[in-house]
């Protein structure tokens, strides 16, 4: 898995979320897709437990993280119990991309969780003294899949299956919002402002959560909810275009007035995203990955583990369908509001 | 012929201004308060470059709001907007009041920035040539950003709220740049390494202005 696959399944997500159309029903199979992949999304993002290297453990940032959740498979041959210092060990190799093996020690005799074990994630930390590894609780026994450990993250890398691809929809949100104003200009089918207005509509809620799940990871990570960062500047700016096109929307009564002008404004508009999305941050220093001119962001420049890649590309494939799911809904729905208020007129 | 146009709308323009001075007497009060207030407020501080760069940037958008937004509500106000449209090629008319509008900012701009200079005796322009720079690209891209903007809320209700909601996005990335440039010219930095973000601001306002031609016919136009 690397970044073009990443990019290629948002944008199967994209394709399949259009499946059969964004006007027509989803066929059953699709809206248990649509149902289960989120679903499972979020419970492997929470559940999955992390996995760090002896180079984790080597590290010793006592103020970022006390203790490495360690992953190694167990040699069950050089199992020892000292009963002079009451220490059990056992020696490790971790999963590196080179691997490494060392002996841990355990306080007191060996584990119960250990016997039959082959895998094992612990809590483990380097000793200064005696220059030996350390180890804790047994958190995991032969886990299934597991998230890379981050030294900066810990728990928070979580964040990533949620911040990221919400940011990423509510973009794709307004850019369908753009297109589909263009497509009314050019023809005058209300069908095309009743999609704008509905993109619109989703694109204000994902934008909104990007923005809260950022905030909680800014306070843990930077310090404070809200730091004047480019990329915060950027999606300040998004969530006022989508309140002025909505304040628009409210200030005409007149359909197709109303439908003309907020497509010019969606449009107009428009013209800020590769400004504040793509120079600026790169411009003005900040704290976002990705902030230098030179530096393409883990995304994109390789420097990302390939399981957290892997279920990052799954989150944004599932909540792109789900996007989809509730935009067909939303224009479906205003579509028989449309011709109800045009029967009744 | 589409030149004559454009000049002969700018200068229907600047006389219906001159005759009432709307635009300026409005915004020249709201100078006057907004730098006096800042100026008590402040006057035991000494303003870091940073600091003044961004309050005079605060005075000067929001000028620019009370005296931009009357640009095509009062054509329709007046009842005048049909005549302009019949009588004129849209392409024109948008450039007339572009034109028009660009110098009412720089003329709201120099005010702003006289006052401002004026009463905080603090501060003072290390830099001119970066100043001076910002301050006419400044004012293009403001009228750049909020010409297209007033022809749509003139279409609208609630007019006047409605400008400054949906100028804001358009203008805040000048406003960002104009702010750390300025800043830059008031800290005393070199005219070279000011000079990309002088740029950004210029192909902003070549954006900008390309855009609002594409799009001024659909509001225009009925």
């Amino acid at each position: 898995m690397n970044s073009y696959g990443m990019l290629l399944g948002f944008l199967i997500g994209i394709l399949l979320g259009n499946f059969p159309s964004v006007e027509r029903p989803r066929p059953a199979w699709w809206q248990w897709l649509a149902l289960g992949l989120p679903t499972v999304t979020i419970v492997l993002a929470l559940t999955l437990p992390l996995a760090g290297t002896f180079s984790h453990v080597d590290l010793k940032a006592p103020m970022l993280y006390p203790e490495v959740p360690l992953m190694g498979t167990i040699d069950h041959a050089s199992k020892q119990y000292d009963a002079e210092r009451d220490v059990f060990s056992v020696r490790l190799t971790d999963f590196a991309r080179q691997p490494q093996a060392f002996v841990v020690e355990f306080k007191g005799k060996e584990p119960a969780r250990l016997s039959g074990a082959g895998v094992i994630i612990v809590e483990t930390r380097r000793d200064t003294a005696s220059r030996s590894y350390l180890a804790g609780a047994i958190l995991n026994v032969d886990p299934f899949l597991t998230i890379d450990f981050v030294p900066a993250l810990m728990e928070r890398v979580r964040n990533i299956f949620f911040h990221v691809p919400m940011s990423w929809i509510g973009f794709l949100a307004y850019l369908l919002t753009m297109i589909w104003s263009v497509q009314y200009l050019r023809t005058r089918d209300a069908g095309y402002d009743i999609k704008a207005h509905a993109a619109a509509a989703l694109g204000t809620i994902f934008t909104a959560l990007a923005t809260l799940t950022g905030m909680i990871w800014a306070k843990a990570d930077w310090g404070t909810y809200w730091n004047w960062d480019p990329r915060q500047t950027t999606i300040f700016v998004l969530l006022m275009i989508y309140g002025a096109y909505f304040a628009l929307r409210g200030a005409v009564e007149q359909e197709d007035k109303r439908a003309r002008l907020s497509a010019v404004y969606s449009i107009f508009a428009f013209v800020t995203v590769p400004f504040l999305g793509f120079i600026l941050p790169r411009v003005i220093p900040g704290l976002h990955p990705a902030s230098a001119p030179d530096d393409p962001g883990p995304l994109f420049g390789g420097g990302i583990d390939p399981e957290i890649l892997a279920l990052y590309t799954l989150s944004l494939f599932s909540f792109t369908i789900l996007f989809f799911w509730l935009l067909s809904l939303s224009v479906r729905t205003k579509k028989l509001e449309y011709r109800a208020d045009s029967l009744l007129a | 012929m589409l030149v004559r146009q454009i000049l002969a709308v700018f200068t229907k323009e600047m006389r219906s201004e001159l005759k009432t001075r709307f635009a300026l007497n409005a915004a020249l009060m709201f100078v006057l308060t907004t730098v006096l207030m800042i100026a008590f407020s402040t006057k035991e501080e000494r303003l870091s470059a940073s600091v003044a760069a961004g309050l005079l940037w605060v005075i000067l958008f929001f000028s620019a709001m009370t005296g931009l937004a009357k640009s095509f509500v009062s054509e329709e106000e007046r009842g005048t907007a049909l005549l302009l449209r019949l009588s004129t090629q849209s392409t024109a008319v948008y450039f007339g009041k572009l034109l028009y509008n660009i110098v009412l900012t720089l003329v709201l701009y120099a005010i702003g920035v006289l006052f401002f200079f004026l009463f905080m005796a603090g501060t003072s322009i290390q830099t001119h040539s970066i100043f001076w720079a910002v301050f006419v690209l400044g004012s293009v891209a403001t009228a750049g950003a909020t010409t297209l903007i007033s022809a749509i809320i003139a279409r609208a209700h609630s007019k006047n709220a409605l400008f400054s909601v949906l100028s804001f996005p358009l203008v805040l990335p000048l406003v960002l740049t104009g702010v750390e440039t300025t800043t830059m010219a008031l800290a005393g930095a070199t005219f070279e390494s000011a000079q990309s973000n002088l740029q950004l601001i210029g192909s902003y306002v070549v954006v900008l202005v390309a855009v609002s031609t594409m799009l001024f016919d659909f509001v225009w136009k009925d």
